[in-house]
């Protein structure tokens, strides 16, 4: 009896116990399951606010996502749609998870992986970045019309994109958006870029259309020609670039550009091809567009320069044939065509940049070639006039030939008074110096109740030819290295002829001869150039060049540097000479011009100014001799 | 000699004071370790303990004339259990982010000494408003003593109360917040309180 108390009671408690525990695990298991769920996918309940626990969250296998950077998608029945994309930031692979609710709106914006700069690319994972995007149509976003992470331009760039694509596939395949056929877009394009609902009608035969003009289409709104679009192509860094520019036919106004093709370097030149910079083009007036006042592409000057000479092209065609050409002409052109009254022979207007000491008033430097001759150097000057009432700034063009002399003169814009120096102007007034040596004690004429412009404008003149002198810029046969220090630049020359003449100039190299060994065989080359260095006078040196492209001797001709200071402030080991005879410089001897380029040598503590400079100019002759093949150099 | 019975209200501060689990009767001292770290946990243990003592010792109490002596432990220990089992379930339901920070030691309510202790010592004894006075004394006096420690703990080896930073990281004993710290200040804060205790004894003598 005893027994079946004691089996009784526990079998009791336990039912009992059970019960209870059975039945507050029924009340509370949903509930723990949701937070689970949501501690689990705490980042999808983020972006898309309304997913609950109940709902399917398995990532659809539907799609095709190549060239999308999506990575995974998920569609969450009557809710909205959860993409998680990756893209290549600054430093890192960078993972989102962005989602778009069934209005097409953003609901929510997350960055789940990142290992970008601290402070820069990595605040793409702030909170504080976030809520931007919460509430934002497809398409704003799409366009990348929000807030960037500043000074992370290249993150930045590389999320928009990312994000763009998203949202594109996104249209596409739940908002019904009809992909554009590229047809359809050019169509589009045209329409923007004139009136829309235009008629277009192909003008190219009608015209005599210069090389770079590829088509000429004039478009009619119903009733009258009311813009004409240009196709225009021009030689970028890599290959062509094709776009087309519209002008209004009543205000001869530009109405639009669009990029057609282009294969510039990406992150550079390639920029072109972004919308926002063509934005930039619309009401921009002619003389603007002849003149290129639009933005530069940073860093890509050899995209944007013949960019600009083709918009300058353009227009100036444009306003030839529909404005008549009185009065119009681009600074840029007419510079050209000055230069060309100066040169009448040259063939050739090659504008250099390198090297060249600041100067106020030495605006351009061209080289003029005639074939492969070189006739000289042309300026473009500005400088400051001579009026009473107020500064004014004269602009001239001015040329220096191979030999010295003043090859012409041509007054560009004259600021001081008019009526009075309208003189200067004429081609006479160049022709008054035309042919005297700069070393000469030159005059220029000077007219009456104008003196004043005319010692202004001597002035200026002065000051060019003290530019001329400084940098060498005449590659005059004058600037000779002597005998001693050219032959010592190549053991086992004898004789020597300058050649610097059958090759293009470079500002800092002086002169480049080849050299022959005692049976007359050419054996080399030696350049003669100067350093930019701590002296002023800089360092002269000459540097031989074997027929392989491997340096010999470098000579430092003159030494007004105080090297010393590298065994008083620096790290310098060299310790067994100073400058010139410091083993620093033995880095230049016997070495390949190529190998010279790919690793530089490192300067000096304490006498950076030198060894910089020198640094600087052995890579300009490097680059100089492989760029032209000097010696058949690879 | 007829022992005097005890008001509810002597059960009840029996438990928080002269019979204190955690700074006298020395029960319960895995948790007292363990979750002292905050002050947080320490309330959300506390919590949990309140909890499963008062209703083990009404439950106790209630089934106390029905048991078999000999099964009464095995008896005892199912209720528990299954309390501590409902309290968890709670718990990660309602107050997920307590459950999480007291983690295991919320499951090991269940071997608690002072549960089974109470439950044997007083509950299968009295009566069932009584043994609900004496848990609750009983518990509260365990949530205070842990607490006691959390806070010395937290403050001065987290420099927080509650999670606001109030001591600046210099000045931190980080020490406290690691176990051997756990026993430091239950030893100090033993050794004050039993000074105070003999104290108030030599008193009542001398009175």
């Amino acid at each position: 009896m005893k027994h079946v108390r004691i089996v009784l009671a526990l079998t009791l408690v336990v039912l009992v116990a059970s019960l209870a525990v059975f039945f507050v695990e029924g009340v509370t298991t949903p509930i723990i399951d949701d937070y689970n769920f949501e501690q689990a996918n705490a980042a999808k309940f983020t972006v898309l606010p309304t997913l609950s626990s109940s709902d399917d969250i398995t990532p659809t296998t539907a799609y095709d996502f190549t060239g999308t950077t999506i990575t995974e998608l998920i569609i969450v029945e009557g809710k909205g749609y959860i993409y998680t994309a990756q893209f290549q930031g600054y430093q890192s692979q960078i993972t989102y998870m962005v989602a778009v609710d069934l209005e097409g709106n953003i609901t929510g914006y997350k960055t789940l992986l990142q290992g970008d700069t601290p402070g820069l690319g990595a605040e793409i994972a702030n909170p504080d970045f976030y809520p931007q995007f919460v509430g934002m149509s497809t398409d704003t976003a799409a366009s990348g019309d929000f807030d960037g992470l500043s000074g992370a331009s290249v993150t930045t760039g590389g999320f928009k994109a990312s994000l763009a694509k998203v949202l594109a596939f996104h249209k596409v395949e739940f908002e019904g958006a009809v992909v554009e056929t590229e047809a359809q877009k050019l169509a589009r394009w045209k329409q923007e870029i004139t009136v829309s609902g235009a008629t277009f009608t192909d003008v190219s035969g009608d015209y005599t259309l210069p090389a770079f003009v590829t088509a000429m289409e004039f478009a009619n709104d119903g009733s009258s020609d009311v813009a004409v679009v240009y196709q225009v192509v021009f030689d970028g860094r890599n290959d062509i670039v094709e776009y087309w520019i519209s002008f209004d036919l009543a205000t001869n106004e530009v109405l639009g550009f669009r990029l057609l093709a282009q294969a510039e370097t990406p992150g550079y030149g390639a920029k072109i091809e972004e919308e926002a910079r063509w934005e930039q083009f619309v009401g921009l007036s002619l003389d603007d567009a002849l003149n290129s006042n639009f933005d530069d592409i940073a860093g890509a000057t050899e995209t944007t320069n013949p960019w600009k000479a083709s918009v300058e092209d353009i227009a100036s065609f444009h306003q030839a044939t529909f404005v008549g050409f009185e009065g119009g002409e681009s600074d840029a052109a007419k510079t050209l065509r000055l230069i060309g009254e100066i040169y009448p022979t040259a063939d050739t207007f090659t504008e250099v940049t390198r090297n060249y000491a600041p100067s106020h008033d030495v605006r351009k430097v061209y080289e003029i070639y005639n074939g492969s001759d070189f006739l000289g150097i042309a300026y473009f000057v500005e400088s400051i006039g001579a009026s009473y009432a107020e500064v004014t700034l004269n602009q001239f063009v001015v040329g220096i030939d191979v030999n010295r002399n003043f090859a012409g003169f041509r007054m560009f814009s004259l600021g001081d008074t008019e009526g009075i120096t309208d003189a200067y102007l004429e081609a006479t007034f160049g022709a008054s110096f035309a042919g005297e040596s700069i070393d000469s004690s030159y005059t220029i004429d000077s007219y009456a109740g104008a003196t004043f412009t005319g010692v202004a404008l001597k002035n200026a003149i002065d000051k060019v030819v003290a530019f001329h002198n400084d940098n060498a810029i005449g590659r005059p046969d004058s600037l000779d290295a002597s005998e001693a220090n050219i032959l010592a630049a190549f053991p086992g020359a004898a004789t020597y002829e300058s050649i610097y003449l059958d090759h293009p100039y470079a500002g800092g190299i002086y002169n480049l001869y080849m050299v022959y060994n005692s049976s007359a065989e050419a054996i080399g080359y030696v350049y003669y150039s100067r350093a930019d260095s701590n002296a002023s006078v800089g360092v002269l040196f000459t540097w031989g060049v074997n027929l392989a492209g491997v340096s010999q001797q470098i000579i430092i001709i003159n030494n007004a540097e105080t090297w010393a200071d590298a065994q008083e402030y620096g790290d310098y080991t060299g310790s067994v000479g100073i400058w010139p005879n410091t083993t620093w410089l033995n880095n230049f001897e016997g070495v390949s011009l190529a190998s010279l380029i790919a690793t530089p040598v490192d300067s000096v503590a304490g006498v950076t100014n030198t060894t910089s400079g020198m640094l600087e100019a052995i890579g300009v002759i490097a680059e100089y001799h492989i760029d032209n093949s000097i010696g058949g150099a690879e | 000699m007829a022992k005097k019975q005890k008001s509810i209200r002597e059960i009840f501060t029996n438990g928080l004071f002269k019979q204190n689990p955690t700074f006298v009767q020395f029960l319960g001292m895995c948790p007292t370790l363990a979750v002292t770290k905050s002050v947080e946990s320490a309330l959300g243990m506390g919590a949990g303990v309140i909890f499963v003592l008062v209703m083990s010792n009404l439950a106790v109490s209630l089934v106390r004339n029905y048991v078999p002596r000999e099964v009464r432990i095995p008896i005892y220990i199912v209720i528990i259990a299954s309390l501590v089992t409902i309290l968890e379930m709670l718990m990660r339901a309602f107050a997920p982010d307590i459950a999480l920070l007291l983690g295991t030691f919320l499951s090991l309510i269940a071997v608690n000494c002072i549960i089974l202790g109470r439950a044997e010592a007083f509950a299968s004894k009295n009566g069932p408003i009584k043994s609900m006075a004496d848990g609750l004394g009983m518990a509260i006096g365990f949530t205070g003593g842990i607490t006691l420690i959390a806070t010395f703990r937290e403050i001065l080896g987290a420099g927080t109360f509650l999670g606001m930073q109030i001591i600046p990281e210099t000045y931190q004993i980080s020490i406290l917040i690691q176990s051997a710290g756990a026993f430091l200040v239950f030893g100090i804060l033993v050794s004050q309180i039993n000074k105070i205790r003999m104290n108030r004894a030599d008193r009542n003598e001398v009175a």
